[in-house]
């Protein structure tokens, strides 16, 4: 059996379920859909699946790609009965024949809302502007923890387009192209490198492209 | 969600554990439901959602046309400072409604350790601690669960009391307070009401003279007389994070035949009742279908004593073993049966033996009525080593009634024999071989022969576990052993009264939270709370009983009578053992609870 790709959401509660542990749910929730996955040969057999690129916990996507290989034939209705067996908030949305490797994928399209609470932080029109300039300049040095200490990073080439808008008084919304992979940008990296903090950064994955910006399949 | 809790959520250890969402949760509409239950466990998430009894509880609640039940777990320290920063009481997984706001808040009382847990939970939820404080008819705050045999140090906080097992009696529970609540009868009202149910307890009709129309003392268990009726929870919850126990447990027995003399379950949940074979194959296959785990687990307190293991393994493995789903059966006696079964089961690992011979000398063996000897554990060893085993784990209690430094060497002895055999028989002795000997204290229980027992001192478990630690200097050996501050505070609780609610209470307010937990329990605080509250724990912990003194916990009965826990107990002072209920019937009493099970074998 070929390799089968399928794209799922991860979406409320499942936000919060660890990389580790969506491994695990998936997995059960393909023996509850009846649909068996190759197993690696060796001494200790694991199922042939795998997650493209590691979401934060916290962070929602409608793109979660995972590459699979079943036990024979797939069932034409696999995805329905994966959906009945899938937990709240993960969903699959379609499965089909992968036409590039995952190592093929380069950037991730992101939506976000930055929240500010306190009312000294309140958000205007001017915060937008501000953002969008400090976005626009030819560096943007974060401090970054590293297994060495702390280290400084310049993150402007990993962001490909960004742009701030004015959501409310409390909420700034967001979106940008940002490095997938080789290397890879945590969209809260962009929170903390900002002038003014947010108290609390939601993102979401919407698309993955490759380096040509294409659609990533 | 709230939009407090998106904030907090970022912040603290695994989220998952306080959000809900997971598979087959169960969300019902509320204007269907007329009855709300908050089933609480009084330690974390992934240490309540591998409960059995949990799963067991919701599942038959849920059933229950118009009764809608969710879960609650304690916060980790971290969540539970940041609910109080923002000033959000506990909340339900399910529905994230406020608990105060059910009907029944059920706390499941596994361990004494919990005790502040739980009360801490009601505080959380902004619930008044104390029974008299909380005038209103809900929220009803109930207990259960093996604990409850000694009902009094939770007695002032808690309602009422379900005691014994809660798949019938819950549900006359329920329906009792739906009634109650249409017909606008007042709390004093209803738990008068309530206690006409069999099995129900509530303190507070007890106290002063008593209420006049207050059913007699004591209260005796209920139990399911055919286990094959009690449901099993196939559609269980399947949690989105790792918990303790991630995997099918399926409950073979309940009771045990054994009568070990030190065993609170043993007694507790006497008599012994089977599940049959076909049932259990039939429930387990279909468990693992709609859980999608890969590892399903055979559950008693002595496994080998399922009458039919052989045919319930074969029909399991039938099922398991093309699918690389293992099955793993705990609780095995150590004796050459086990082992046969334990290669046929466990085909790849061959890890860990683990044995609880409890005690090191035979004649302390018999004064507990551990029916083990050392030539089957060592014949059991024999083989396993042969077989390719090179780990053997073993568990004692020390301060055992009438231990005595011979018997705590006998321990050292005991284990020398293991490696002496590994050396003599080990298939292959490169690998090496691995001893880990573990020593609890012992904490004597209500509802046991020995009740009216005195635990050993904190010096005193001390100065033995030196004893044995220096006597034991094997390579290979290492010697691990619980503290003896956890097992004090466990012994007075176990045997405490209803002065011990104020100690409760008062390192509650102090502080205290998941008391289980190394990283939370904190002695000094306990001390200080028996200092502030003028109660000296070694009344409770390390006194012995007479026989006639009128013991706290005798308002409740597991159906055991407690002249056969006397007859037990002067058994032991003359290390007589005593039969299991399959060799001969000891007339415990525990018969008169029902025909079925072993005693009417
Ligand atoms: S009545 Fe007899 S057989 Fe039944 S539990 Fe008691 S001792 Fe065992």
């Amino acid at each position: 059996m070929t390799k089968t790709r399928l794209r799922m959401t991860k979406l409320g509660p499942a936000v919060y379920i660890s990389h580790l542990d969506l491994m695990r749910t998936t997995r059960r929730a393909f023996t509850r859909a009846d649909i068996a996955l190759r197993h690696s040969e060796g001494f200790n057999p694991h199922p042939l699946m795998s997650f493209a690129l590691p979401l934060s916990v916290g962070q929602e996507s409608v793109c979660e790609l995972l590459d699979f290989e079943a036990e024979g034939a797939l069932p034409p209705d696999a995805a329905e009965r994966l959906n009945d067996a899938l937990p709240e908030g993960l969903r699959v949305l379609e499965i089909y024949a992968p036409e590039a490797k995952l190592s093929m994928i380069k950037y991730l399209e992101i939506t976000g809302y930055l929240f500010y609470d306190e009312k000294d932080k309140k958000v205007s029109r001017e915060t937008i502007s501000l953002f969008n300039d400090y976005f626009a300049a030819e560096k943007l040095i974060i401090s970054k923890k590293t297994k060495r200490g702390e280290g400084e990073i310049d993150i402007k080439p990993m962001i490909s387009s960004i742009s701030f808008s004015y959501y409310n008084s409390k909420q700034v919304s967001i979106s940008a192209i940002i490095s997938a992979q080789n290397p890879t940008l945590n969209p809260a990296s962009i929170a903390a490198a900002l002038p003014l903090k947010p108290d609390l950064a939601q993102f979401r994955r919407v698309q993955i492209f490759d380096s040509n910006l294409n659609v990533f399949r | 969600m709230d939009e407090r809790l998106l904030r907090i959520l970022p912040r603290v250890q695994k989220p998952a554990r306080y959000v809900g969402g997971e598979k087959r949760q169960i969300i019902k509409d509320l204007s269907q439901t007329d009855l709300r239950v908050a089933l609480c466990f009084p330690d974390t998430y992934e240490i309540g959602m591998s409960n059995l009894g949990m799963r067991i509880l919701y599942d038959v609640a849920n059933r229950a046309p118009g009764v809608w039940c969710e879960r609650v777990f304690a916060p980790w320290g971290d969540m539970e400072d940041e609910l109080r920063a923002a000033g959000i009481p506990l909340f339900a997984l399910e529905s994230g409604d406020a608990v105060g706001e059910f009907d029944i808040v059920a706390f499941s009382l596994g361990y004494e350790m919990s005790y502040t847990t739980a009360l801490n939970m009601l505080d959380l939820a902004a619930i008044p601690l104390r029974s008299s404080e909380r005038d209103s008819l809900t929220p009803l705050v109930v207990a259960g669960g093996t604990c409850c045999y000694n009902p009094e140090p939770m007695a002032d906080f808690i309602d009422l009391f379900l005691i014994g097992e809660g798949e019938e009696l819950n549900l006359e529970l329920y329906a009792a307070l739906r009634d109650a609540k249409s017909r606008g009868l007042s709390k004093p009202e209803f738990l008068l009401e309530a206690s006409k149910i069999g099995g129900i307890y509530v303190p507070s009709l007890y106290v002063g003279g008593g209420v006049p129309d207050a059913p007699p003392l004591p209260i005796t268990k209920r139990i399911v007389k055919n286990l094959d009726d009690a449901p099993i929870p196939v559609d269980a919850i399947v949690p989105s994070t790792e918990i303790v126990h991630d995997r099918v447990s399926l409950e073979l027995f309940r009771g045990c035949i054994r009568g070990c003399r030190f065993c609170q379950a043993g007694y507790a949940y006497r008599p012994a009742r089977e599940r049959s074979p076909g049932l259990l194959i039939e429930k387990g296959v279909a468990s693992l279908k709609a859980s999608g785990y890969d590892e399903a687990t055979l559950l008693s307190l002595s496994t080998s004593d399922y009458t039919r293991l052989l045919d319930l393994c074969d029909g399991l493995l039938e099922y398991t073993e093309p699918r690389n789903i293992s099955l793993s059966l705990p609780s095995l006696r150590a004796d050459n049966f086990s082992l046969e079964l334990m290669n046929r089961v466990q085909k790849v690992r061959k890890s860990g033996l683990t044995f609880a011979p409890e005690a090191g000398s035979q004649r302390l063996r018999d004064v507990i009525n551990k029916n083990v000897t050392e030539e089957e554990l060592l014949n059991t060893c024999r083989i396993a080593f042969a077989g390719g085993w090179n780990s053997v784990k073993l568990y004692f209690m020390l301060g055992l009634p009438g231990e005595t430094d011979e018997d705590v060497l006998a321990i050292a002895e005991l284990t020398n024999h293991v490696l002496h055999c590994w050396r003599e028989h080990a298939r292959n002795k490169n690998r090496g071989v691995r001893i880990a000997v573990s020593t609890s204290c012992f904490v004597p229980k209500p509802h046991t022969a020995f009740q009216w027992e005195p635990q050993v001192t904190r010096e005193e478990y001390s100065r033995r576990v030196a004893l044995l630690r220096d006597n034991m200097r094997a390579k290979n050996v290492t010697y691990s052993w619980h503290d003896a501050d956890t097992s004090l505070i466990e012994a007075v609780l176990a045997r405490g009264d209803r002065k011990i609610g104020k100690v409760l209470e008062t390192v509650v307010q102090n502080g205290g939270r998941l008391d289980a937990w190394s990283d939370y329990f904190d002695m000094n605080r306990w001390l200080a709370a028996f200092e502030t509250c003028g109660i000296d724990p070694s009344f409770y912990a390390n006194r012995a009983r007479d026989y006639d003194e009128a013991l706290p916990w005798s308002v409740v009965s597991t159906g055991v009578d407690e002249d056969f826990l006397k007859r037990e107990n002067e058994l032991a002072r003359q290390a007589q053992t005593t039969p299991d209920c399959r060799t001969r019937c000891s007339a415990c009493g525990a018969r008169n609870l029902c025909d079925g099970g072993v005693c009417g074998e």
